[in-house]
């Protein structure tokens, strides 16, 4: 999908609508190859094509005070087909202009103006990049490289992000890229978790990924020990840090949770709960590639720091919200989730992680966490993957699945000793309806006790 | 042949009547007609519309609606199945994406998993459709806006302490045509419909919330009248009063003792517990790098004892109402009902005939995708425990020290199914065979099989409930679908419990 097409679909439902109307205009797509592998063999794989075009209608009818304000979001999909997709275009109008009779005024609608968020946005980007993927039909022989048991999703093609709106703001971000998301498995069922991703596959890099954790599995051949539940020394890999500070998306860091009183942080905020000064959590789109506008066309700042050295700096606040709230908004997406997220790094090296741990447990990955107490900030998980004992500074063997229930404030705040200078980028390999954008950029953390419950 | 996307003309408020039409099967049939060179192929045309509705302290949200259309073709050379799907639904873009199917099936060659043959894809030919008394479509916008914003207004009226009232209410009308070389020709037409509302309230530091029933867990197929129940309104302001009730609630106490789960929370430990690690496709190791594997092995069907005798668990696509019903599964697999486990002990997987194939394990007719643009993988349809001889007092009467927990709002499970903790949003005490007080922040972890193990009594047909969930997500590429979920009351023995923080 180009950007003239998407362009040239917007400009066509612009000039269709009348005073009292406005819409800001959304694209999602993606033409994406996946090959799923499971034991080195091709499990499943398939293309696919998939365009959603996502209208926002906004009309006024009987005032021109933006405070008697409708809004409806109507989605289709597209088919490439610029006379089919015209019609259907069309047609979404006049059901959106016939629908929106029923709808109560919306007092906190925020009708589409020329200038939303940061101050020094430009009002048009257009980004499309080429990449260098492997070619269709050379994929399975590629990624096939090893007599060991890999496992997992290869997915690679153009993504498309845009939003345009009727007050004239217009962005599109098309790039080709690839994730590579695989586990080596050892026949005792004992995995290290692996990802190579990026705009143009490198042999030799996906090589190096290989060697590297067939070198970590020869680790996990020795039995596993079983830990008693209690609080233990820990070290996070960059992977595990990332999965923990990925829960400040859910309810933690929105402006709207905050107000309605599920904010995860709000113990943070009132000043009776804190994290580390070492611990800071900024969105920085120089340093992940996401794109800055959300899907009102509304630009965020290249750079949003949320917690500046434990304290809490900004939240992510919507058009939406900034209008109920009387703040000012910053250009959120909806949900008011984490976007670029960067965790700051210390002063410990990577290289030293086991040394630095000393005697404890090395965490190579967390698994599905949850809150347990989201108002206390408490998260639920598991260990997984390549979780090792370490005894004075040396790995000794895996240890048996554990789970683990303790807060973000003890984690990094009171226990954090400190994180890593080396951060490392966690891309992205979520594919729910779309292939998603981006990643979360983390150093590793050495963290003084961790509850380990079961 | 006109190149315009034929079925989906009609977009309205959802939950609208049959979509289906002789058009699509004929649009459908004819690229596949005139393929060659391959050992099976079919094309698989899937439109769905949906509608979202939030209100929130008497006002409007957002209002949204949805329409995705698009085909997925499969085709099967050599033994290897390949697929491409589109949104393109022209007649050359129909056959393009046949011959980008078969190129895909050609490029595996010798290194699939396993050599598959047309059996994995039966001929078929048959129709279903959701039950819908009362269809969304004869409702309008103002008058269901207006009983949105009513709820919220409900659930703020209980009390000044109620911070935040919510209402959802979503539809997703989905109608599915398949048509294959080997003959196989289905439609089905499903219409669901997903409810929520909730309640915050703060007094002080302290804040909670509650919903009915769990987050979506109202998610049934069929119409308006699975949304406005008869038990409508006392639903919604036992929400308001439940939230204020916890404010000055106990916290749940820690220690090891009787558990009761209500039906509502019996939803998700079925799901977590027992859907999940019976999965065959994670057996076999698809899904290892992602949702993961499973503590049950192949050789574990027909030998073991996954639960106390009074355990049995049906996997059941023809209960009318509950959300995963349907005819055939997305490979043209007829579904019927199965047991899965009986007196306790494990017979059978869910597995659909591709796992069954690799496995040698029986299986149920479950490989299902989210929609055209993903492939079917082996998922929870229906999944039930069937209801025991226990009423509703001889569970609370003997239980001496315990809590009885509802509603869930906190989930984890390990890669393998084993250790769970879960979160509930409101429970009782129970002391002496009586229940006495209410508790808040309720949380229990356990082991899988000690845990049903532990399965001292399950409720009777009175005490049985249907709840579902539209959340359901594994696969690679991901995928995220709805299941659905019946059980009666249950009461499990020597369980770990505890609160939370705030």
């Amino acid at each position: 999908m180009k950007s003239e097409y998407f362009e040239s679909l917007c400009q066509d439902l612009f000039k269709q609508l009348n005073g009292d109307e406005a819409a800001t205009v959304s694209l999602t797509a993606e033409d994406s190859e996946f090959v799923r592998l499971n034991h080195a063999k091709v499990r499943q794989t398939g293309l696919v094509q998939d365009a959603k075009f996502a209208v926002k209608y906004y009309n006024r009818q009987n005032s021109n005070s933006s405070g008697h304000t409708r809004e409806l979001e109507c989605a289709f999909s597209l088919t490439g087909n610029r006379e089919v997709d015209g019609e259907g275009l069309k047609n979404r109008l006049a059901f959106c202009r016939k629908e929106i009779q029923g709808l109560p005024v919306q007092p906190f609608s925020q009708w589409p103006v020329a200038s939303v968020g940061a101050a020094t946005a430009s009002s048009r980007s257009v980004t499309e990049k080429k990449g260098q993927l492997l070619p269709r039909g050379k994929v399975v022989e590629t990624l096939i490289k090893t007599d060991k048991d890999l496992t997992g999703i290869y997915q690679a093609g153009q993504q498309v992000r845009a939003a345009a709106s009727s007050a004239g703001l217009y962005h599109f971000f098309s790039n080709e890229n690839y994730n590579f998301d695989f586990s080596l498995i050892h026949p005792n069922e004992r995995a290290v978790k692996c990802e190579v991703a990026g705009t143009a596959f490198d042999v030799s890099a996906y090589e190096k990924e290989l060697e590297r954790a067939e070198k970590q599995l020869e680790l996990l051949a020795k039995p596993g020990k079983k830990l008693a539940k209690g609080d233990y020394r820990v070290f996070m890999a960059p992977s595990a840090v990332a999965e923990l500070v990925h829960m400040f998306s859910w309810g933690a860091v929105s402006e709207a949770a905050m107000r309605q009183g599920e904010c995860a942080l709000r113990k943070l905020k009132e000043g009776t709960e804190s994290f580390s000064p070492k611990f800071s959590l900024i969105e920085d789109f120089r340093q992940v590639e996401v794109p800055r506008f959300n899907s009102q066309g509304e630009l965020a700042p290249e750079s949003l720091p949320l917690i500046l050295e434990g304290k809490l700096q900004n939240l992510w606040r919507s058009a939406r919200t900034a209008k109920e709230y009387g703040v000012v908004a910053n250009g959120a997406v909806d949900g008011e989730g984490l976007r670029a997220p960067v965790v700051g790094a210390g002063s410990l090296s990577i290289d030293d992680a086991y040394r630095d741990l000393g005697t404890g447990v090395y965490l190579s990955n967390l698994h599905y966490l949850n809150w347990s107490d989201q108002v206390a900030a408490r998260v639920t998980g598991l260990t997984r993957y390549a979780c090792l004992w370490v005894e004075n500074g040396v790995p000794v063997c895996p240890i048996e699945t554990m789970r683990w229930d303790d807060t973000l404030f003890r984690l990094l705040g009171s226990e954090l000793l400190d994180f890593t200078k080396e951060q490392s980028m966690n891309p992205t390999s979520q594919s729910y309806e779309f292939r998603a954008v981006g990643g979360l950029k983390a150093p590793g953390a050495l963290i003084r006790s961790m509850h380990f419950t079961l | 042949m006109s190149n315009s996307p034929s079925f989906s003309s009609s977009f309205g408020a959802g939950n609208s009547g049959n979509h289906l039409s002789t058009g699509m099967v004929n649009k459908i049939k004819k690229p596949l007609e005139r393929l060659s060179g391959v050992e099976w192929a079919s094309l698989r045309a899937v439109n769905e519309r949906s509608t979202q509705r939030v209100f929130r302290d008497e006002n409007l949200e957002t209002h949204s609606m949805g329409e995705s259309a698009g085909v997925m073709a499969e085709v099967l050379v050599r033994g290897q199945i390949g697929y491409a799907a589109t949104t393109d639904l022209s007649e050359a873009g129909l056959e393009n994406l046949l011959k980008l199917a078969k190129a895909r099936a050609e490029e595996v060659a010798s290194r699939g998993v396993f050599r598959f043959d047309s059996q994995v894809r039966p001929k078929s030919v048959g129709k279903y459709s959701s039950s819908v008394e009362k269809s969304f479509s004869d409702i309008s916008t103002s008058e269901l806006s207006d009983l949105m914003i009513k709820i919220t207004r409900e659930i703020r009226q209980v009390s000044p302490k109620i911070i935040r009232a919510m209402s959802i209410a979503v539809t997703t009308d989905t109608d599915h045509t398949y048509v294959s070389t080997n003959g196989s020709q289905t439609e089905q037409s499903v219409r669901l419909v997903a409810s929520d509302f909730s309640a915050i309230a703060q007094e002080g530091s302290v804040i909670q919330k509650r919903t009915s029933s769990g987050m979506m867990a109202n998610s049934f197929q069929g119409g308006y009248e699975r949304f406005v129940t008869a038990d409508f309104w006392d639903r919604v302001r036992l929400v308001g009063e439940n939230a204020v009730e916890l404010l000055s609630a106990e916290d749940c106490p820690t220690g090891v003792m009787d558990l009761v789960l209500s039906p509502d929370q019996m939803m998700l430990q079925i799901h977590e517990s027992i859907g999940h690690p019976l999965e065959l496709d994670r057996i076999l190791g698809d899904e290892r790098n992602y949702a993961g594997s499973s503590f049950v092995k192949l050789h574990d069907f027909g030998t073991l004892q996954y639960g106390s005798e009074v355990m049995n668990v049906s996997f059941d696509p023809t209960v009318a109402g509950e959300l995963a019903s349907y005819a055939f599964d997305d490979c043209g697999n007829p579904a019927k009902k199965e047991m899965l486990i009986e007196k306790g002990k494990l017979l059978r997987g869910l597995g659909g005939l591709e796992s069954q194939l690799r496995s040698k394990v029986a299986g149920v007719a479950n490989q299902r995708a989210c929609l055209w643009n993903r492939p079917p993988i082996d998922r929870m349809a229906n999944l039930n425990l069937e209801p025991g001889t226990s009423s509703y007092s001889d569970i609370i009467s003997s239980v001496e020290n315990g809590v009885m927990m509802s509603s869930n709002r906190s989930w984890s499970i390990d890669d393998y199914r084993n250790k769970f903790q879960f979160g509930c949003e409101y429970a009782k005490k129970i002391e002496n065979g009586k229940i006495t007080k209410t508790l808040r922040n309720p949380n229990y972890r356990g082991i899988t099989v000690p845990f049903w193990t532990g399965l001292k009594k399950v409720g009777d047909r009175s005490t049985f409930k249907v709840y579902g969930t539209p959340f359901c997500g594994k696969g690679e590429p991901n995928q995220m679908i709805a299941v659905g979920h019946a059980s009666p009351l249950c009461l499990f023995s020597n369980i770990e419990v505890f609160g939370g923080v705030s």
